[in-house]
């Protein structure tokens, strides 16, 4: 059972980052409390691991066969490399993380799913994109709206407030939905639990990440989110939570970091292009190239020197 | 579409800005009295009234300020409101100076300029009517462009107005004191509208802040 540790010690690392792109601005803005958001991080995270997390853990199981020492060595070697992401400061992908350090156990067995492997990987570059075709699509939609409906002052900030809050619950569903596979995924395929219990550990663990060590990331992506302004945070947690939520729905784990990196970019296109910032797009690289090779140097170094020792 | 403690603060600001325009009307009447009568016995009781409803305005403010923060509305909100609010409040009071400083400086202002100061008072008078109108407008959804851009013209208008005054003061043959004193008084005239034109400001940072 002690396996498990490394499952829990991943969805906390993953708890503790990710909620941050689902609340930050609404605790940063003080239009929620740190306390009433982590909570309801935690309620939305079981709720969408639970109902509509089982297909991503499919898709990662597909990857590379497991046995329980690989489940074990993977998901240690992500959540290392989330950890040390988060010490960096860096804008973390758990689900690359995770997929490199598959890919690393997978290097050493001489057993990878290539074609389970290329789905991933257009999904890594479909999330930004998506993330910035969904905010060109939704942030003059729902401003045409908001314009129509000739709102007063207190009313349309209320109105933004609530916006910020059910986004945020959306979000932190479809990080539930999306990312428990990264977290308890492993386990299913080499028994240690079922579906059901996967999710609800996953799921639990996230939310156990979200509750007790989220405040400074979220402080931090909430600094550099609300520049943006209330409508605009609102319009980048939503399209995050959309997209996320779509790549749920396919069955592949994606980042809720580089999907709200997307959201401000796109937002970024519509307010002028003087708002985008190459160190952002230089992150965006770095987490496509750095995180995975880091974690499968992790897997690589952890499965064949301490689990196979 | 108002929540109930919205609506409350709404009620609360509008009593407040009818507070500002009792104080408006009583400072009109009260100058124009000032001008005509300065040595009018009664002219301390009228400046009183001027200054009970500056009190009574500063009182309401006072009152808004603890709704706003008791009734936990969003910083967001609470933060431009306060603002407008604390900005337009400066400008009963300097009603209120305005006549204090006829009072109390004995100023007697020359048959000569009389109609050109009054005309200068309305203009500055126009100038917080504006502003008040465009504050209110924010809570009413309402479009207050044109509003605010003739904030803009009314405080040009008062400009020129106020430098012509003051160079027609100083060209007359009055004794320098004398000027001097009546270039204050015009220079601190003119001052309504430079606050109104602050009011105006703010009021367009709320507005570009929540423009989409």
């Amino acid at each position: 059972m002690y396996r498990l540790l490394s499952g829990i010690f991943m969805g906390w690392s993953l708890g503790s980052n990710d909620s941050a792109n689902i609340f930050g601005t609404a605790v940063f803005s003080k239009k929620l409390r740190y306390r009433t958001a982590v909570i309801l991080c935690a309620i939305f995270v079981i709720a969408g691991a639970l109902l509509e997390g089982q297909r991503g853990m499919r898709t990662l199981s597909g990857l590379v066969d497991q046995t329980a020492d690989s489940a074990f060595a993977a998901t240690l070697a992500a959540g290392l490399t989330v950890t040390l992401m988060s010490v960096m400061k860096l804008p973390v992908s758990t689900s690359q993380a995770m997929v490199g350090a598959i890919i690393g156990i997978g290097v050493i067995r001489g057993e990878v799913n290539f074609s389970g492997l290329t789905k991933v990987v257009i999904a890594w570059v479909a999330t930004p994109v998506g993330t910035v075709l969904a905010t060109l699509t939704i942030y003059p939609l729902i401003g045409l709206m908001l314009r129509m409906m000739r709102l007063d002052i207190f009313t349309r900030d209320l109105l933004l407030k609530w916006g910020l809050i059910i986004a945020g619950c959306y979000g932190a569903y479809a990080l539930g939905a999306n990312n428990v596979a990264n977290v308890t995924g492993l386990y299913i395929q080499t028994g240690q639990l079922n579906a059901f219990q996967a999710a609800l550990l996953g799921g639990g663990s996230i939310a156990l990440g979200a509750v007790t060590y989220s405040r400074n990331v979220m402080m931090t992506v909430g600094k550099k989110l609300v520049p943006l302004d209330p409508y605009g945070a609102f319009i980048a947690v939503f399209a995050m939570a959309v997209v996320v939520h779509t790549f749920a729905i396919i069955g592949v784990p994606v980042s809720t970091s580089q999907a709200i990196i997307g959201s401000v970019l796109g937002i970024g296109i519509l307010k002028g292009m003087q708002t985008i910032k190459i160190r952002t797009l230089l992150m965006i690289l770095f987490g496509w190239v750095g995180t995975p090779v880091i974690a499968l140097a992790f897997a690589y170094l952890i499965f064949r020197f301490i689990v196979r020792f | 579409m108002l929540w109930k403690k919205e609506k409350t603060i709404i009620k609360e600001i509008e009593d407040y800005l009818d507070q500002v325009d009792v104080c408006r009307s009583r400072f009109r009447v009260c100058i124009e009295r000032l001008l005509t009568q300065p040595q009018d016995v009664e002219n301390q009781a009228i400046v009183e009234e001027v200054h009970r409803s500056e009190s009574k305005a500063d009182d309401l403010r006072r009152s808004i300020e603890l709704q706003l923060y008791q009734r936990a509305l969003i910083p967001e909100s609470r933060g431009d409101v306060l603002g407008l609010l604390e900005t337009l409040d400066v400008i009963p009071g300097m009603f209120q100076s305005l006549c204090y400083q006829f009072l109390l400086e004995k100023i007697v202002f020359p048959e000569l300029f009389r109609e050109r100061y009054m005309h200068l008072v309305e203009v500055n008078i126009k100038a917080y009517d504006l502003a008040r109108q465009a504050v209110l407008g924010l809570f009413y959804n309402q479009d207050v462009r044109d509003l605010t851009d003739l904030v803009d013209a009314v405080e040009s208008d008062s400009d020129h107005i106020e430098r012509d005054l003051i160079r027609d003061i100083f060209n007359s043959k009055m004794d320098k004191a004398d000027k001097v004193l009546l270039k204050e008084i015009v220079i601190n005239t003119g001052d309504i509208s430079d606050r109104a034109e602050t009011v105006k400001d703010r009021l367009i940072l709320a507005i570009v802040k929540r423009k989409i």
